[in-house]
């Protein structure tokens, strides 16, 4: 500011404050999560007292550890402008299969089946969008159904195979160290610290914003854009696979239906982390955030007393709120 | 159904057809297997009333009907189902007299808008009202889903509300599990025939575990045919509609001991519904059901 200026209006003042508020909200970003986070902590406290303790947040980081996995999954691929909808679907199967191959071929091989089959099925789905440019949408919505077909017809072979989740995958699901450390951490943060510092600083993490933001563009520049968004899926299958074998630890049981219940949480916590749908923008950190407040959000609502459609109206509407308040911060 | 097609060695041909929950594609098929000249068609209705019409073109035909699992109104079909107003009911009341009718409770039901639910916890209800000492301090919405009621149990454990019993419409081992990974000394848990937890309630209950298995034979569809066979024989039952009451297993008695012990199979899928027959219906084995194969195959 220029010492000439005649000094600011206190009007001019709260109108500069007020944007100086939106610039710095726009670039800490998740630093207003994080406040929405610690509120819904704190008015889980108020409704029951003494509920939050070292206890409940290392359960609570226990439950949103898949969640938050399938969101990184999620977050790559949505910067391309792409979805991945068979996350769900993805993650059961690797669970399923996992806990029915473990007595057969042992715990190791078993979850590495698992694995397999996860990428294999991102393998497919980034053919189909990257080089048969197949809408993203309609390509993992119908892996989604093949895979749950397949898992179908697999249960009835597998239904005397004595399923069993490995007891180290129960371990590092749901277990704790020292007393309240959650054990899944052990996945998700080495994985939460890849996938942020891949996307800040690797080469491929600056290929998918540039294939995001502008595919033509990328593609003149010289990027192989189908190799970028195969390598994309076969991640985000990956990621789905082992939030699967995780969850399967976390429930200690694995059932054809294990995942389904994340897919559209999967795709919220990214939105309300405030990556674009439209792809280039965004990032992991975000996400992370938006999956603990997805669980706080559902701890929350299982304790208030309130009838169950409710509740539902309510958990729809505070995700709308916080993606359509962001967006707005965003944009301007 | 292929189980018991095959040992009634009264099937010639069955015809498999699997459209789940769209009564529109149910319809078409239902056409498709009248053109076919079938003898009997047994389905599992995905709506109450929009099959009516076309079940009523079958059974015109002389095509015996049977719906299984859930309800039709067609007055031509005949239905055999679970009683689902009974299982909610006979759990309930199971625990209830275990808290010796005080207490305070958590019911964790299905999923919002299921009828299966909604007759569940009906049945719940009925129970509840019989006394008046019990109180509902939380009631979940499980949809099914074990990582959702996982979560939700752990909430509540940790929310310092004072539990006394938990029903659960099916999502029970689960439950176990949270009780064990909080170190919290068990409370009463009403779940279904799973095979999990009834190995739990056989296993734990050195540990304190106090439990009751309610069954909700799942190859009702075995039961069809073995129904629909009857009628083609002209024994028709009294009743168009044919309700399949529950058992409770309780681990407290003897008797229940020995059917939990009876039925718990370590091989099977942790939530394989492990009381596979129907009296007086089915005749397979296990080895047949399990092995999945139909007349001829």
């Amino acid at each position: 500011m220029s010492a000439t200026k005649p000094a600011p209006s206190p009007s001019a003042t709260m109108v500069r404050c007020a944007q100086d508020w939106r610039r710095r909200a726009r670039e800490q970003t998740i630093i207003s999560l994080l406040i929405l986070l610690v509120a819904l902590v704190a008015l889980l406290d108020v409704i029951r007292p003494g509920m939050v303790s070292l206890n409940w947040i290392s359960s609570t980081l226990l439950y949103a550890a898949p969640l938050g996995i399938l969101a990184a999954g999620q977050t790559l691929v949505m910067l391309t402008g792409g979805i991945d909808l068979s996350v769900a679907a993805v993650a059961t199967a690797a669970g399923y299969v996992m806990a029915s191959q473990a007595t057969a071929q042992g715990d190791a091989r078993a979850v590495f089946f698992g694995l397999g089959i996860a990428a294999a099925v991102g393998l497919v789905n980034g053919i189909g969008v990257g080089v048969l440019r197949v809408q993203p949408l309609i390509m993992t919505l119908g892996m989604s159904l093949v895979v749950a077909g397949f898992l179908t017809v697999y249960q009835v072979l597998a239904v005397a195979s004595a399923a069993a989740v490995p007891g180290f995958v129960t371990a590092v699901g749901s277990g704790t160290s020292l007393g309240f450390i959650p054990n899944s951490l052990v996945l998700w943060v080495p994985i939460a610290a890849l996938v942020i510092w891949g996307l800040r600083r690797s080469g491929y993490g600056r290929l998918l914003y540039a294939v995001g933001d502008n595919p033509t563009a990328a593609r003149l520049a010289g990027v192989r854009v189908w190799e970028v968004l195969v390598v994309d899926y076969v991640l985000s299958g990956l990621l789905a696979g082992i939030a699967g074998i995780d969850l399967a630890g976390l429930t200690s049981t694995a059932t054809i239906d294990l995942g389904n219940s994340f897919l559209l949480p999967s795709i919220a916590a990214v939105v309300i982390g405030g990556t674009s749908i439209f792809g280039g923008r965004g990032g992991y950190g975000g996400s992370i955030v938006g999956a603990l407040i997805l669980t706080v959000l559902v701890s929350l609502l299982t304790i208030i007393d309130a009838p169950e459609p409710f509740r539902q109206v309510l958990y729809g509407a505070i995700i709308l709120g916080v993606a359509a308040a962001y967006t707005r911060v965003v944009n301007e | 159904m292929k189980a018991q097609a095959r040992v009634s060695g009264e099937v010639s041909k069955l015809v498999i057809v699997n459209k789940t929950e769209d009564a529109s594609q149910q319809v078409a098929d239902i056409r498709n297997l009248i053109s076919a000249g079938v003898n009997a068609i047994v389905l599992n209705p995905a709506d109450p009333n929009a099959l009516n019409g076309v079940i009523k073109q079958a059974t015109d035909k002389g095509i015996v009907v049977v719906a299984v699992d859930q309800n039709v109104t067609a007055p031509t079909a005949y239905v055999l189902s679970n009683d689902q107003y009974q299982y909610g009911y006979l759990g309930a009341k199971w625990l209830f007299q275990k808290l010796n009718g005080t207490g305070n409770v958590v019911e964790m039901r299905g999923a919002a808008g299921a009828a299966a639910d909604t007759d569940r916890h009906n049945g719940f209800e009925a129970a509840l009202k019989e006394f008046p000492g019990i109180k509902v301090v939380a009631s979940t919405f499980t949809g099914w889903q074990e990582a959702t009621a996982a979560q939700q149990i752990q909430n509540l454990l940790s929310s310092g509300l004072k539990i006394d019993g938990v029903w659960t419409s099916g999502i029970d081992s689960t439950v176990v599990d949270a009780y064990k990974t909080a170190k919290k000394p068990f409370v009463p848990i009403v779940g279904a025939d799973n095979n999990a937890f009834v190995g739990d309630l056989i296993s734990l209950k050195a540990d304190g575990l106090v439990g009751a298995a309610v069954t909700n034979p799942p190859p009702v569809g075995g039961a069809g045919i073995a129904l629909a066979l009857q009628i083609l024989k002209g024994q028709k039952p009294a009743d168009r509609v044919i309700k399949i009451q529950p058992e409770v297993w309780d681990n407290t008695t003897a008797d229940g001991m020995a059917k939990l012990q009876a039925a718990y199979d370590p091989k099977l899928d942790p939530f394989y519904g492990v009381n596979f027959q129907v009296p007086p219906y089915t005749t397979y084995t296990k080895a047949d059901l399990l092995a999945c194969k139909g007349p001829g195959e």
